[in-house]
């Protein structure tokens, strides 16, 4: 198995969740495909394609709601902040992801 | 040798259909208006690949969910362990995960075999080696 050829298989695979909910990859092509690549290690490691910048609980029904993409289990969160917390995804309106604040609703 | 192996119209769109050609068995995959033709058994433990789901031209086999490209058989994603819960399993469950996490770690995933498809009048016919 092949890194490269995984990395194009989930980009493949989560265009296809993600679009319907409304977001994107990011433009950042670096930065997209720096996070593909850890996710393709994550998921030799523990059997999914875990969120690059979560840590795991070691407990399953946490852990998998952090499986990217994660947009469906924080999306009132990731709506708020126009991106998902990784920067992988942003809403499909955004142009210049860096203009995004990362934050917490409600100012936490 | 191509073997004629079923008519266009026994295959739904982004669908598949198990056949025979040759002493091979093969799985035949629709993806946006093209079949592809890769061998039926998984290149982990041998499952029926055509029990599991095509999602776009990436197929997950349905026993522990590793991943192939039907455009070039090759292999995408490890397999994926058996969920065991959070809870504690008896003793014989947890020996038999124990035996199958180890051997998993020995065990070689390979790429599927690819065939060579042309559709003519209707049918969809497969190149098979004539050796099989």
């Amino acid at each position: 198995m092949g890194t490269t050829e995984r990395k194009e298989s989930l980009r493949y695979l989560f265009q296809r969740v993600i679009e319907p909910l409304g977001y994107k990859f990011t433009p950042d092509e670096e930065l997209a495909d720096f996070l593909l690549e850890q996710e393709v290690g994550l998921e030799q490691d523990h059997g999914a394609p875990l969120c690059p910048c979560q840590l795991r609980t070691g407990k399953r029904p946490q852990d998998m709601l952090i499986v990217c993409p994660c947009i469906p289990f924080h999306r009132k969160h990731f709506d708020a902040m126009r991106r998902c917390w990784c920067g992988l995804f942003v809403h499909q309106d955004v142009t210049d992801p860096d203009s995004l604040e990362q934050f917490a609703p409600g100012g936490g | 040798m191509w073997h004629e192996v079923a008519r266009l119209d026994e295959i739904a769109a982004g669908g598949m259909k198990d056949v025979r050609a040759g002493g091979h068995e093969i799985c035949l995959c629709e993806y946006e208006g093209s079949v592809y033709a890769v061998s039926r058994r998984c290149g982990h433990q041998n499952a029926p690949l055509d029990q599991g789901a095509l999602e776009g031209w990436v197929l997950t086999c349905p026993l522990h969910d590793a991943q192939f490209d039907i455009r070039s058989g090759a292999n995408l994603s490890w397999p994926i362990d058996h969920d065991m819960g959070n809870g504690p399993q008896p003793e014989p469950v947890e020996r038999w995960f124990r035996l199958e996490k180890r051997l998993d770690r020995m065990t070689r995933v390979h790429d599927l075999n690819t065939y060579g498809v042309r559709c003519h009048a209707g049918s969809i016919e497969v190149d098979v080696p004539a050796t099989a």
